[in-house]
């Protein structure tokens, strides 16, 4: 099972990982072009100040999902690498998904309406950007 | 993924650094393509001018993408962060321009005053011209008294109390410019009071109106370029003598294996000047001799290159991002270098290469350069004694040289007194004064020539080296619109072979038939960047003559690669000035969306300028093209 590894050590604050992602999985592949169309991370760098430390929110892609199993459209399914994919023609974007998940590393889109979450760049590009932007390898590719 | 980055960064060059990125490649001899991918991705909010780190309640970053805050701590929004960030820009621009004029200054202060001084006055002419300009009275006086006078009223316009820093803006702007400008309190008090403002209103809890800083930003730069850049020119011309056409080559080819190479590399041309003067010493020879050199190859990179290039014809190694390469030939003996765009990496590279490295200013100190401090003063003990340091050098070369044979031919010189002369070869004197650019408005008023571009600026890794610069100035000769440049950028289109009078030959009818005519290469090479100035100057000449405001002439400017903080300055002085500038990279401000429209759109309405930015070089010729033509319609031409 694939997943993203976060190191909290390591991680700086610097939200890069968010921009990539967001360039990422926007239809322009720029930033500017990203800020324009609204795209959005699936990923989100948050400061925990009980703790003072931060924290990645992204999708765990849990073994046993919660989030499969609260879906009524039968929208959410895993891939070989055991990634929870969302199918945009399936989602009717009723947000149980995101009521269900311990996580927060599930939303609906509001300018989509559809669930986004942490696909691991499944059909988006080679690597995870966030992994590849990640400029002190707090991120990395468990599998 | 590196990879990619690499290959797409160095996917454009010319033959000798393509050459030379092999040989560093395989020394494993770090260069800035290596450190430019080793920076990828660039920090987001930096590139859309949306992070302040002005105080220590910071750093705050305004998120560009809708989630996260929208004000920094103090409550500064994304247009007043970019828009203080792009001010403080224009603020060190001006500043490296200005203080660069204010050595010439003070330097033509010596030339007059003491005997004794390196220094002389060398084009007198000039000289009374320029005091006469500044109503200073020369008649029936000695030169040195009217050098003297001259260097103090410029000195003056850096810090004077009353009054404004207006000599050249009263002397040769458009009346209607000037009009305008007065109208919106543009002039500059002084050049050094814009730029202390400009950090003043943009600390903590000072300016927080995007439109006030910005406006205070055109403020200060026209302080640089119709004031602290144009006052260098014009006093480096009186002292070091107004140039006229030259020719030489460029690029790593020119330099010599049997000779000691010297590199003159970053801005002024004080020291450079002085370097050249003192390799004709009879003791250059001898040292030459006792080492087994054939004697002195002097060649140089970025703007002291041009200063030293446009007077004696010396030969350009190459641009900004081929610094490195050239102390990769392992020819190199020594960089003598002065100030600004001097890659901190050449104080590494001196543990892999024989090249010393000698920095000379107390302004600008590199770790692994040896430091040998240039004074005005002991000029040509100093420069000779940097003569006598490199020549030592030859003797420790060591490993394989690799000089790639490429150079190509170049025309430079194009003062805007040679340009005149060279229009008065074609001027009718029985029917009409000679010394105007009369010929120039004519040509472009008839359509002969259909517009003018001021092509400028830097490299940057962002654009694959030369690639846009190559492609715009391509295009813009084909379609009869003749170039004028200036700075690095001048010597990317010279490598591709734009600066010579074959490359008439690339253009189209109109722009061919007038080099044909005139006997000019169809881009003139006008200089270092602060010569911008001398295209300002010439711009106004032909409004002046035409009877009309800079921004109503048929004219544009582009920086396709720019990256220094002085570009932004430039630009923003072009901009104000009225001219449509294009910018091949993105200033840092496209995350503050007032910002990035009153830049791009509504200062026009204000100055007649605005800012083009489009990375894509034929988009980038297309829109110049359309508002050149935009502009005869216009005017009815």
């Amino acid at each position: 099972m694939a997943k993203i590894a976060f190191k909290k050590d390591l991680c700086v604050g610097c939200k890069t990982c968010e921009h990539a992602c967001a360039v990422a999985h926007s239809k322009a592949k720029d930033l500017v072009g990203a800020i324009k169309e609204g795209a959005k991370s699936r990923v989100t760098i948050k400061y925990l100040a009980d703790k003072n430390a931060l924290k990645a929110v992204q999708c765990a892609q849990c073994g046993k999902a919660k989030c499969i199993e609260a879906c009524p459209a039968d929208a959410l399914t895993k891939d070989e690498r055991g990634v929870v994919i969302c199918d945009h023609d399936k989602c009717v974007g009723c947000t149980l998904c995101e009521e269900f998940c311990p996580f927060d590393a599930i939303v609906v889109d509001a300018d989509l309406d559809k669930a986004i979450k942490c696909d691991l760049c499944h059909g988006v590009c080679d690597e995870p950007a966030c992994v590849v932007a990640c400029p002190t390898k707090a991120l990395s590719v468990k599998e | 993924m590196a990879d990619k980055a690499r290959d797409l960064v160095t996917s454009y060059m010319d033959d000798a650094t393509k050459e030379m990125l092999k040989v560093t490649d395989a020394a494993g001899v770090e260069t800035a393509f290596d450190r430019f991918v080793a920076q990828q991705p660039q920090c987001g909010f930096g590139q859309m001018g949306v992070c302040c780190r002005i105080c220590a309640m910071g750093p705050c970053r305004v998120d560009p993408f809708g989630n996260g805050p929208k004000k920094g701590v103090c409550g500064a929004d994304a247009d007043n962060i970019s828009a203080r960030f792009i001010a403080r820009m224009i603020a060190a621009g001006s500043s490296a321009h200005s203080d660069h004029g204010r050595d010439i200054a003070h330097t033509l202060y010596m030339a007059s005053t003491d005997p004794n001084c390196d220094y002389k006055i060398t084009d007198e002419d000039k000289c009374l011209r320029i005091a006469a300009e500044a109503g200073i009275a020369t008649e029936g006086r000695d030169v040195k008294e009217v050098g003297k006078d001259l260097a103090e009223l410029m000195m003056n316009q850096f810090g004077q109390i009353h009054g404004h820093a207006d000599v050249f803006v009263k002397a040769r702007a458009p009346k209607q410019r000037q009009d305008k400008w007065n109208e919106l309190g543009l002039v500059p008090r002084s050049i050094d009071r814009e730029i202390v403002e400009i950090m003043h209103r943009t600390h903590i809890g000072v300016d927080s109106d995007y439109v006030n800083i910005l406006t205070q930003g055109m403020r200060c730069s026209l302080g640089d370029g119709w004031s602290g850049s144009m006052l260098a020119t014009e006093l480096s011309d009186i002292i070091f003598g107004t140039p006229s056409v030259v020719e030489t080559e460029i690029n790593l080819g020119a330099l010599k294996e049997d000779h000691v190479n010297i590199a003159l590399h970053g801005h002024e041309p004080t020291l450079s000047s002085m370097v050249v003067i003192a390799s004709k010493d009879p003791k250059v020879a001898e040292w030459c001799e006792e080492v087994g050199a054939k004697g002195v190859n002097l060649v140089g990179i970025c703007c002291t290159v041009n200063e030293v290039l446009m007077r004696y014809g010396v030969a350009p190694a190459g641009n900004f991002l081929q610094q490195e390469f050239a102390m990769a030939t392992g020819a190199l003996d020594s960089y003598i270098v002065d100030v600004q765009c001097i890659f901190p990496a050449l104080g590494d590279l001196t543990k892999c290469y024989h090249t010393r490295v000698y920095t000379t200013s107390p302004k600008a100190k590199i770790i692994g350069a040896n430091h040998i401090e240039f004074s005005e003063d002991k000029a040509y003990e100093i420069a000779l004694n940097l003569l006598h340091e490199s020549i030592m050098n030859f003797k420790n070369r060591k490993g394989d040289i690799v000089i790639p044979n490429h150079k190509e031919k170049l025309v430079a010189g194009f003062s805007v007194e040679t340009i005149i002369k060279a229009l008065d070869g074609v001027t009718n004197s029985h029917a009409h004064p000679i010394g105007t650019v009369k010929p120039l408005c004519d040509a472009l008023t008839s359509g002969v020539l259909r517009g003018a571009v001021a092509m400028v600026g830097c490299n940057n890794p962002h654009v694959p080296l030369d690639k846009a610069h190559k492609a715009i100035v391509e295009k813009l000769l084909q379609n009869d619109v003749i170039v004028v440049q200036t700075g690095c950028s001048a010597l990317t289109c010279a490598k591709y072979g734009f600066l010579s009078y074959e490359a008439k030959d690339r253009c189209s009818l109109g722009l061919k038939t007038v080099c044909e005519l005139v006997g000019i290469p169809p881009v003139l090479h006008m200089g270092s960047c602060v010569d911008i100035s001398r295209i300002i100057s010439l711009v106004a000449a032909c409004a002046c003559y035409l009877g009309v405001d800079i921004d109503q002439l048929p004219i544009a400017a582009s920086a396709p690669e720019w990256m220094s903080e002085k570009a932004v300055a430039i630009g923003t002085y072009a901009v104000t000035s009225g001219v449509f500038t294009h910018l091949g990279v993105a200033p840092q401000v496209l995350g503050a969306p007032n910002v990035t429209k009153l830049l791009t759109q509504d200062i026009e309405g204000v100055v007649g300028g605005k800012f083009f930015v489009e990375p894509d070089p034929d988009k980038a010729v297309e829109g110049i093209l359309a508002a050149i033509e935009a502009k005869r319609a216009a005017l009815g031409i």
